[in-house]
């Protein structure tokens, strides 16, 4: 432990010496002060404020993400070629042990700047806030939706079930074509079902279920922490407004909310449902009292008025219902991205450490930044293959029957290695936190857990098993 | 008596062969080649031999950094990339592979730590090896503005932090003035005489004379002589006195009586002070006429606990 300890405060003190230290502090004092005077936001103090959150969260991670990864793949590879690694390796240590103590000195590095960054972040929202904002009312939004974590909730997804037993369905009616392969059967009743799910014609009604988390206490809720945002767009034909009427609730007590678009209004409309207490009562008490507090459910419906006066509205898929719960301040809620971020910065300090383990200096930071573009890449890649089936549900394309070989070997592949990445590219720290939205610790924990041990173990681990077959000596292998 | 014997053989070397390949594996230098060696416990042993003769590349496989193309190699009875042995073995590369923005007292703390030593016991060791390398009043700057010598003091000095029971020594006059050779022969001596083994190597001729008990003089990678100094350098057939000057009728007696036993002239000069012993003297005077230093201090002190007897 005493020589882990020892080489991690080598690569701290190096750090320093080197004036990195100092330089990265400077640069994140420019780009948190500095980025977000020369990009406007909406005008609105809440949009100022997004935008800040945003930036400088932002950039203070990718600029630390790529100082990391950089300095990372440099050290014991400029180790090697200086040789300052023969008085390290001639002395009682373990190749694990540099290799660890390299990492835990980045780490520390890393945690103390972006300490550094959170405390200027906090500084300038509270400045910003005190100075902006035209009234009590802006600055009490910008406080409840914006510097707050808000749990969000969208309604259960059962797309996957649903696709499965229609299909199964399909198959024993014998409404199936038999020319279709099981997996072009699927995608075609998934871009049915999505059709259904997100588009409401006239005079149609559709029924969302958002399930209540259990941590919310049954009687002693406080109703201003609950927000209900819808999102949709009206699709292009007439110019009436949207009109229709939610019904919010149980399946025994709900409130109606009229709700009229201005005229003929284009593009995606958001609208935030007024909640009453008589009906978040009944939600969070009554539903729950068989006992049951998982159980508890908001039942929320909508009916398109009739196709005099109403048009076809389609709701985002991913967006078009949402239940902000809040449940923790903006203090913490920056610490938690903090430390999503950390857990990040460490996977990416374990990758530069093992490519300097492998490569000679450059060719180690290339590659170690080929691994991260071809991670982000394939990871894109995948998601718009999915959001790709989801999203045409007019347009019913023909090609999908003439997929050449290389379009599909190339879409598996990249299936097959985003499985890979996605467990790391799924944990988002800064789009929530820029949103209020909740970092909650459960993605922490499984930050810490992917990010910060089981993948660094295994590129640590892959990387030390080369590593000791290497001559130290010979600067080039 | 046979497991005694195992017990005093440091390191030994059967057949070493390093050849050094390129990229594709094909072979570029043989750097060693059949080296057979046997270095006992409390030998001062010298590795003699012209540029690139291959003792730094033997150096380095006996510590674990080239791995050896065949032959075998034990130190310690262990295999010498096993990093257990390492605790006992200390190492002055053949140039200061040292951080520069260390000081020297910073350096030493940070090997003293891979050696996982107590703090007190680093702390102790550390100014005694910081005084006997003349580097007390430099203890605070960093190691990147010295001198080419004073980095090599301590890189020495980070070889003996750890007390080690083998010292390997590759060139370590090298970039010493004077003063630090004869202080780093007068410490091998020091540390042979408690029973450390000590390897070094050198193209010096007078470093290895004055101190090694048994040298092997290397040729392209194999052993061309080997032997105690005294074995491979004694001519049995001449003699020389040294002595007060003679009188001159006292010394044209000798002369006389050295001319009728032999039948031939002998060699008669002054024997002059070497330019070593001048210099010495010269900085020794300087020394004592200031007090400020900014380069090494002289002295004659050896690190305290480098001299206490192992029991
Ligand atoms: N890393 C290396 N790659 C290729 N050749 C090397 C390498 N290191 C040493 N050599 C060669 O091995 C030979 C012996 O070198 P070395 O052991 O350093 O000599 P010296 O006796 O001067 O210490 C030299 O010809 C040198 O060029
Ligand atoms: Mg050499």
């Amino acid at each position: 432990m005493n020589r882990i300890l020892a080489i991690a405060s080598l690569q701290i003190r190096a750090a320093i010496r080197s004036k990195l230290f100092v330089s990265l502090m400077v640069i994140l004092v420019l780009v948190v002060f500095g980025f977000p005077m020369t990009v406007k936001g909406d005008g609105t103090l809440a949009g100022q404020i997004k935008v800040i959150l945003y930036y400088t969260l932002g950039l203070t991670s990718i600029i630390l993400g790529i100082t990391t990864l950089w300095v990372s793949s440099g050290t014991i590879a400029q180790e090697i070629e200086s040789r300052q690694i023969h008085l390290i390796a001639v002395k009682p240590v373990h190749y694990f042990e540099i290799w660890l103590g390299k990492w835990f000195g980045l780490l520390t590095i890393n945690a103390a700047l972006l300490c550094f960054a959170g405390l200027i972040i906090l500084a300038l929202v509270h400045w910003n806030v005190k100075a902006g904002g035209k009234n009590n009312q802006e600055r009490r939004i910008v406080k409840e939706q914006l510097l707050a974590g808000r749990r969000l909730i969208h309604p259960r997804d059962t797309l996957q079930q649903e696709v499965f037993t229609r299909y199964h369905n399909m198959l024993s009616n014998g409404m199936m074509s038999p020319e279709l392969s099981r997996d072009e059967a699927f995608s075609e009743i998934k871009k049915q079902l999505l059709a259904e799910k997100t588009v409401i014609g006239p005079s149609s009604v559709k029924k969302w279920i958002l399930e209540i988390p259990s941590f919310c206490s049954g009687k002693g809720y406080e109703i201003e922490k609950f927000e209900l945002k819808v999102r949709f767009s009206p699709v292009r034909k007439g110019d009436n407004p949207v009109f229709g009427e939610w019904r919010i609730g149980t399946e025994r007590n709900f409130i109606l909310f009229k709700m009229t678009t201005d005229n003929n209004l284009d593009g995606m409309h958001q609208i935030t449902i007024p909640l009453t207490q008589s009906v978040m009562d009944t939600v969070m008490v009554q539903s729950g009292e068989a006992g049951n507090h998982s159980n508890r459910k908001m039942i929320l419906e909508y009916r398109n008025g009739d196709g005099e006066k109403s048009r076809t509205v389609v709701f985002d898929r991913e967006r078009g219902i949402e239940l902000f719960i809040r449940e923790s301040g903006f203090e913490s809620n920056l610490v938690r991205s903090l430390l999503v971020i950390l857990c990040r910065l460490a996977l990416l300090a374990a990758l530069g450490l093992t490519a300097s383990v492998l490569f000679s200096f450059p060719v180690a930071t290339f590659s170690a930044f080929s691994v991260i573009l071809v991670s982000i890449v394939t990871h894109y890649f995948v998601v718009m293959m999915a959001t790709d089936i989801g999203s045409c549900c007019e347009a019913h394309s023909q090609k999908s029957s003439d997929h050449s070989f290389w379009q599909v070997t190339s879409e598996k592949t990249a299936k097959k290695l985003d499985t890979i990445f996605e467990p790391v590219m799924r944990l988002k720290a800064v789009e929530p936190f820029s949103d209020g939205v909740l970092v909650p610790w459960e993605d922490v924990g499984e930050a810490v857990f992917t990010m910060a041990i089981i993948y660094p173990g295994l590129l640590g681990i892959g990387g030390l098993l080369l590593f000791r077959r290497r001559e130290l000596a010979l600067p080039y292998t | 008596m046979d497991e005694q014997k195992e017990n005093d053989v440091i390191v030994e070397v059967h057949n070493l062969v390093k050849v050094f390949k390129d990229f594709w594996q094909r072979p570029k230098v043989r750097a060693v080649d059949g080296l057979d060696l046997e270095i006992r416990r409390g030998e001062i042993f010298g590795l003699l031999g012209p540029n690139g003769s291959g003792k730094s590349t033997t150096i380095k496989i006996l510590l674990g950094l080239l791995h050896a193309t065949s032959g075998n190699v034990l130190v310690f009875n262990r295999s010498p990339r096993d990093v257990e042995i390492k605790a006992r073995i200390g190492y002055l590369p053949e140039e200061s592979y040292l951080y520069n923005y260390l000081s020297p007292c910073e350096t030493l703390n940070f090997y003293g730590r891979l050696f996982d030593l107590k703090n007190s016991v680093r702390k102790e060791r550390i100014w005694q090896l910081l005084e006997m390398t003349g580097l007390t009043h430099a203890a605070n700057r960093s190691v990147g503005e010295f001198s080419k010598g004073m980095a090599r003091r301590v890189g020495l000095a980070q070889a003996l932090i750890n007390d080690p029971e083998l010292v390997i020594l590759d060139e370590p006059t090298s970039g010493l003035d004077p003063v630090g050779c004869r202080q780093v022969k007068d410490l091998m001596l020091t540390l042979a005489k408690r029973g450390k083994t000590i390897i070094l190597s050198s193209h010096l001729l007078a470093d290895v004379e004055d101190v090694c008990d048994r040298i092997a003089i290397l040729y392209n990678g194999s052993i061309k002589a080997l032997g105690s100094v005294n074995q491979l350098l004694e001519k049995q057939e001449s003699v020389r006195f040294t002595m007060p000057s003679l009188s001159p009728d006292v010394m044209k007696k000798v002369l006389e009586l050295i001319r009728e036993k032999i039948g031939k002239e002998p060699e008669v000069d002054h024997p002059s002070m070497n330019l070593e012993q001048f210099f010495l003297e010269v900085v020794e005077k300087a020394h004592k006429a200031t007090s400020q230093q900014s380069g090494v201090a002289p002295t004659e002190r050896m690190a305290d606990y480098l001299l206490i007897k192992d029991k």
